[in-house]
């Protein structure tokens, strides 16, 4: 009897692992390019794995401490995001710039919200020597943004390239980012980047009350 | 026959769980570009190695790791030559590796990085799409090399040898032995050893074929024995093109 | 099971038994070659970290206060020319350091804080000291020692094992002091101004609180190397070479570039606390307003505003010509509505600002915007 019950039980357990939870990660083709997030919307480029669902939560350390922090972030990647990653962030506005306690505001100019999130990459990631290569005005989404390309390089050498595309509004301040090795990759998928950046769109949804920070995540704020 | 009954079911419950591992131990552990899985592909007949890089560090009993120069020379001396045994076998002709200097070395350093990085992300990458059609590159940067030597193809290469002390082996021996163990600490790992392969084409920098060695434990890459045996073990995957189509195209 | 136990116990006194004595000084540059074994393992890891540094962009590119820096430490120890390497390394936190191969990078958020070159020759040589004393060496195979005993050894696989970053033991440092002061003091330089570098620091750190790993690693460290250098000057008679005019020539465009990178990485606390003690103020270039200005916006307490725009207006007074104090003006006044101020502002900031000045096109889309 009792064995009876143990294979039934794990019978059980190989069906109901059958029918896993929706994947972290969605292949994009013709038919699915359209990324949806609460807040935002952007065509994924054909052939690159993007994120089902957005992430809602970050964990940083600030001054020591671990700090959980609300946000709305979907990532895309071709190769496998420890080669290059495209991510869309929303940040609400208490948090915009978590790593260097700065909020935003909607009468921010983009290069003042330029600015204030190098320092804050800069904070988050360690990294003194991270140069900025140009800074200029853009639009994205009809906004006024900024585009800023940056680049460091690693231990071995290896150079790393990085474009944003940000603007802040009354709802918070989002980042379009590319990071790709300078060598090669950078300039085989801008285009790629450059068309999503084109097809960003704010949702009516961004302008809904930001959500509560859930119990659990309490402990760690 | 009563008895036999609930062994039975238990046995059709195994199996029923066995089978998705069952199908998962068929994957092969090297990878072929998706070219190469066209019909009658070209390989490669003459090839260069470029800078082969083994670090080898020491660790002490309580964790201090030391970098020992001539010991990673003489590792990447012993990959290099179990490499070149291992080309010759294959029927390959190994040319001889050019000299790097001044902007061209630092191109093939940078290169080098690069390919550490991708070989790191390729080969643990789960999505099924890129295991049926695996397209990755370093780019063709490295196109002068293939001018310079009329080879069109690289082997590149890079690993580590991590070799523990007699002090840490002792608190190995020691962390294994109840009583004594609650002074001493659990026994620290030993030492480990990875070598990861690539076949790099020269001019469009794709990475045909890749592979690697994990092994924990006493292997020393040093000797040239252990080298020998990673190498081979490494190349015994290749090209390996119908085992990668049988493991992953039907 | 009592023989494997007692082997192992033998195993362990014996792996602890290597001693730190018998490291003698290194007395010149030919005496380095008799670096052997482990010795010179950490001098290859040395050069590692050299290649590293330089691979990864870390090296400040000034070529002329690099000379200038590696001159001073020729004039300290001439006997090791060619052997001790003195580099600018691009960092503004306070430190610089030794590698136990001869290498010394001096940060420039260090070199903008000293006032003078005898101040700089104290500090480079303590560092080289370190070198010279071969303390890496000794400190690194006593630590390799203790921890084959540790029960959780602290792993000492990166650059703080093996250079000075974090400072070496208490007599260790002592050692460095004192055989720092006897070359300062032999190559004519001025030892009253060795203790005010650490003066300086200590302020520095007690008001801002500084935790991360710097010149000297803490507060206690820097209190005890200020009392061992007034020690030491209390025996001398007083004069030297002080070398003001010359290190300020040098350092001048550093001391900018480290106020330019403090405030790009919200390190806003130093620059409000150097540029508003008229002490520390005086040695840097008047363009250090402008960045004490966007000090107060970063910190954005109480009266911030007012107090950056009295910033940027003193930089127009005292440094005409540098643009950046225009745009940020312009912002301002556009801001609040004073669209002919702003105006006037950003069209003198496009006047003197060079044509791939970062900045330049917002300005203008500002200036579009106005009309």
């Amino acid at each position: 009897m009792m064995i009876r019950k143990v294979s039934a039980l794990l019978v059980l357990v190989a069906v109901l692992s059958g029918c896993a939870p929706t994947p972290y990660w969605t292949l994009t083709d013709g038919a699915n390019k359209l990324a949806k997030s609460k807040s935002f919307e952007m065509i994924v480029p054909e052939g690159w794995n993007r994120t089902t669902a957005p992430d809602t939560w970050d964990r940083l350390t600030i001054d020591d401490k671990v700090q959980t922090i609300l946000l709305e972030r979907m990532t895309a990647s071709r190769d496998g995001t420890g080669i290059h990653t495209i991510t869309v962030t929303r940040r609400y506005p208490d948090t915009a710039f978590p790593a260097i306690k700065k909020k935003s505001n909607a009468n921010m100019l983009p290069l003042e919200a330029a600015d204030l999130y190098v320092s804050d990459l800069r904070k988050r990631t360690g990294l003194e020597r991270l140069k900025v290569l140009s800074n200029k005005p853009v639009t994205v989404n009809g906004k006024q943004a900024f585009q800023l390309v940056m680049e460091f390089k690693n231990d071995d050498g290896l150079r790393t390239r990085m474009v944003s595309h940000g603007f802040v509004d009354k709802t918070g301040f989002y980042t379009i980012n590319y990071r790709a090795p300078t060598l090669y990759y950078y300039e085989r998928d801008y285009s790629d980047y450059a068309r999503l950046v084109r097809s960003f769109r704010q949702l009516k949804e961004a302008f809904d009350p930001p959500p509560e920070i859930p119990g659990w995540a309490k402990l760690f704020t | 026959m009563r008895p036999r009954k609930p062994q039975f079911f238990l046995a059709i419950s195994l199996i029923i769980i066995a089978l998705p591992l069952a199908v998962h131990a068929a994957d092969t552990p090297h990878w072929v570009h998706y070219k190469w899985l066209q019909n009658n592909p070209t390989l490669p007949k003459k090839v260069v190695v470029l800078p082969v890089n083994i670090e080898v560090v020491e660790v002490t009993a309580g964790g201090v790791e030391e970098k020992v120069p001539d010991w990673s020379k003489e590792a990447s001396n012993s990959v290099f030559k179990a490499m070149s045994a291992a080309i010759s076998r294959l029927g390959l002709k190994e040319t001889a590796t050019p000299h790097f200097s001044g902007a061209t070395a630092a191109n093939v350093d940078e290169h080098l990085a690069l390919y550490k990085l991708v070989v790191n992300t390729a080969s643990r990458i789960g999505w099924q799409h890129k295991i049926k059609r695996f397209d990755y590159s370093v780019g063709p940067g490295l196109r002068e090399i293939a001018d310079k030597t009329g080879v069109d193809v690289a082997i590149m290469v890079y690993g580590r040898d991590s070799v523990s002390t007699a002090g840490r082996k002792a608190r190995a021996v020691a962390g294994n032995i109840p009583i004594v163990n609650i002074f001493t600490g659990p026994a620290p790992s030993l030492g480990h050893s990875y070598i990861h392969v690539g076949v790099v084409d020269l001019r469009t920098g794709d990475l045909l074929w890749m592979n690697s060695n994990y092994r924990e434990g006493s292997t020393n890459l040093r000797d040239p024995d252990d080298a020998t045996k990673m190498i081979t073990e490494i190349f015994k995957w290749y090209p390996g093109i119908e085992s990668y189509r049988k493991a992953y195209l039907k | 099971m009592n023989r494997i136990i007692g082997l192992v116990l033998t195993l362990f006194i014996v792996s602890g038994c290597a001693t730190t004595g018998g490291v003698t000084s290194f007395t010149n540059a030919a005496d380095t070659s008799s670096v052997r074994e482990n010795e010179g393992r950490l001098w290859h890891e040395a050069g590692g970290f050299d290649n590293t540094i330089e691979r990864s962009g870390q090296i400040y590119d000034d070529r002329r206060a690099t000379d200038y820096l590696q001159g001073v430490m020729d004039r300290l120890y001439p006997e090791f020319k060619g052997k001790i390497h003195v580099r600018i390394y691009d960092s503004t936190q306070l430190n610089a350091f030794a590698l136990p191969n001869g290498s010394i990078y001096f940060n420039i958020g260090l070199l903008a804080r000293i006032e003078n070159e005898a101040q700089l020759a104290a500090v480079l040589a303590h560092e080289a000291a370190h070198f010279i004393e071969r303390h890496s060496f000794r400190q690194r195979v006593s630590a390799k020692n203790t921890s084959a005993f540790a029960v959780s050894g602290i792993p000492f696989s990166n650059l703080a094992a093996i250079s000075s970053i974090s400072g070496f033991s208490r007599d260790l440092e002592r050692e460095a002091d004192q055989k720092g002061y006897e070359r300062l003091i032999k190559s004519g330089y001025n030892p009253l101004e060795a203790h005010k570098v650490f003066q300086a620091l200590a302020n520095e750190v007690r008001i801002l609180g500084i935790q991360e790993p710097f010149f000297f690693s803490s507060h206690p460290k820097l209190v005890e190397r200020i009392e061992t250098f007034k020690e030491l000057a209390a025996k001398h008679k007083g004069g030297g070479r002080t070398g003001a005019e010359e290190y300020n020539r040098f350092i001048q465009p550093i001391r900018l570039e480290a106020l330019r990178k403090d405030v790009g990485q919200d390190r806003f606390k130093s620059v409000i606390l150097v540029m508003e003690d008229q002490n520390l103020r005086r040695y840097y270039p008047a363009a250090g307003y402008y960045y004490l200005g966007e000090a107060y916006l970063r910190r954005d307490q109480k009266d911030d505003t007012q107090k950056a725009l009295q910033a940027f207006k003193t930089t127009e007074r005292l440094a005409p010509t540098y643009a950046p104090t225009y745009k940020r003006l312009g912002m301002h006044y556009m801001k609040i509505g004073n669209k002919g101020q702003a105006l006037q502002y950003f069209n003198k900031y496009l006047s003197l600002a060079s044509s791939d000045a970062q900045d330049r096109s917002y300005v203008q889309q500002y200036i579009g915007s106005l009309k």
